[in-house]
């Protein structure tokens, strides 16, 4: 028993010098941890940084468009925004009133600032369409229109803000890159995405004919699939959640959420006299919009507030004449 | 032999420790076209230096959906919906977007840009000629200036954040 003990006592002993070892080791990884040394770890980071990282980048990339549209990028995004836009505005002219043009693009960017993604590739922009419609569509990665009639019918600059901080939130809640069909990003891009991942040099190299084919083709159909719902209208789910948004952004500007009501029960009354076109086409019924911003002051415990002064003062600069 | 080993499983270690130290402790990447950082974590200060897409950023810290981050020796605020990236001290995901299931890879991603671009727009134009994409420049040609919007939330009372 004692030598079993002593045994034991030798090897604890060497263990222990062992163990002293790594301890210490391990401080003195932990210490400079600790002490941030940045000029080391530059140093050695620096070495493999660049090349690991665009590996890095590329690898996630092929996994993340395996998973669908909701992991396309700001930049991605960004994109197929331009193309939807393009196809929205194809469809109506363009109004050109440089001076309106500039306050809704004042309002609306400022609007953004208080939203949930105030920040995105290329940043927002607003247009005039000319139409009697009362109508405004948000296209991803921020391209924003209203129609002169949806501006013409609202009375001050709260309503008005309320219609564009609407559309702001379809972008920032990604409403319309949602509706791309998962398997179009999947078949198009998974592919290449595969090659890229296996190597950093193939990043370099040019994409096949094959490959832009099956892109363009993704691309075009994503397009499709986001102007078709924004055309047809999107879930009753997306324009209450669009509202909720739109309340908050209104609400942490400053604007009172009354605008939102206001807006809602205009197109409540343009319903109930038979308009059937624009927004009444494409959104939920008003009442039930109305119903539930009402929920919300009540959750919060908040008003509706009234519309300022200084804000319909101003918005009268650029109303139109009647 | 058991005492090299243990000397070169400490130098992994160390050498471990350091490399992600430089990777992923400090940083996070730009992924908008063009940004400021500001003099304070509100978009109403003043811009301090300008970055652009794929600048990457060593972060100080990080107040609400604010981070202090420097470049090239220049500190100054910038909101997380500008970033991508995984800040390992403050073991927190930056990321565009909230309470999404795109949160999980968006971030990795957002710097792979490869797909849809501009040269499949390109392409995408040669099939769609009654696009107008002459519209969407003149959208992207309005450049509202901080100041310009200064001045109109001031005017309008409206909050400065």
């Amino acid at each position: 028993m004692t030598l079993l003990l002593q045994r034991v006592a030798l090897q604890n002993s060497n263990n222990g010098r062992l163990m002293k070892i790594a301890a210490s080791s391990a401080l003195i990884t932990l210490a400079l941890y600790t002490a941030s040394c940045s000029t080391v770890s530059k140093n050695m980071g620096e070495y493999a940084d660049k090349a690991v990282e665009k590996m890095n980048a590329y690898t996630k990339s092929s996994k993340a468009m395996s998973l669908g549209s909701s992991n396309l990028s700001d930049e991605q995004e960004y994109y197929i925004g331009r193309s939807v836009a393009a196809r929205i505005a194809s469809g109506y002219k363009i109004y050109t009133n440089k001076s309106r043009t500039r306050y809704i693009n004042r309002l609306g960017v400022a609007l953004s600032r208080y939203s949930s993604r105030p920040e995105i590739y290329a940043g927002y922009h607003f247009m005039l369409l000319e139409s009697k419609e009362l109508n405004a569509f948000g296209a991803p990665g921020g391209f924003i229109f209203i129609t002169t009639g949806l501006y013409k019918s609202a009375k001050n600059e709260e309503q008005l803000a309320a219609i564009l901080a609407h559309e702001i939130s379809h972008v920032t809640l990604k409403h319309g890159i949602s509706s791309i069909e998962a398997d179009r990003i999947n078949k198009g891009i998974k592919k290449f995405n595969k090659k890229v991942a296996k190597g950093v040099s193939t990043v370099a190299q040019k994409l096949s004919s094959a490959d832009i084919d099956k892109m363009t083709a993704a691309f075009e159909g994503s397009v499709d699939d986001i102007v078709s719902t924004i055309s047809s209208g999107y879930s009753h789910k997306f324009e209450f959640e669009a509202d909720a948004e739109a309340f908050s952004i209104l609400r942490r500007a400053g604007y009172a959420p009354k605008g939102l009501v206001s807006c809602l029960k205009t197109l409540q009354a343009r319903a109930r006299g038979g308009d059937k076109a624009g927004f009444n086409k494409t959104h939920p019924p008003a009442e039930e919009r109305i119903k539930r911003i009402g929920w919300l002051v009540k959750r919060l415990k908040t008003d509706l507030g009234k519309p300022a002064p200084i804000r319909t003062k101003r918005y009268k600069r650029y109303a139109f004449k009647k | 032999m058991n005492k090299l080993l243990l000397y070169v499983i400490a130098l992994a270690v160390f050498l471990t420790a350091t490399n992600v130290m430089a990777e992923n402790l400090d940083s996070v990447t730009i992924k908008v076209k063009k940004t400021s950082l500001r003099k304070d974590k509100q978009f109403y200060a003043p811009t301090v230096t300008t970055v652009v897409f794929g600048d990457r950023l060593e972060t100080i810290k990080f107040s609400g959906n604010w981070w202090l981050v420097s470049h090239n020796g220049t500190q100054g605020w910038v909101h997380e919906s500008a970033l991508v990236g995984w800040n390992a001290q403050y073991r927190r995901k930056v990321s565009m977007f909230k309470g999404k299931k795109s949160e999980m890879s968006t971030d990795e991603t957002a710097l792979a840009g490869k797909g849809f671009d501009a040269q499949i727009e390109h392409e995408f134009r040669k099939k769609s000629p009654k696009a107008n994409f002459s519209a969407v420049e003149k959208m992207e040609k309005i450049k509202i200036t901080d100041k310009e919007l200064d001045a109109f939330v001031t005017e309008g009372g409206l909050a400065k954040q």
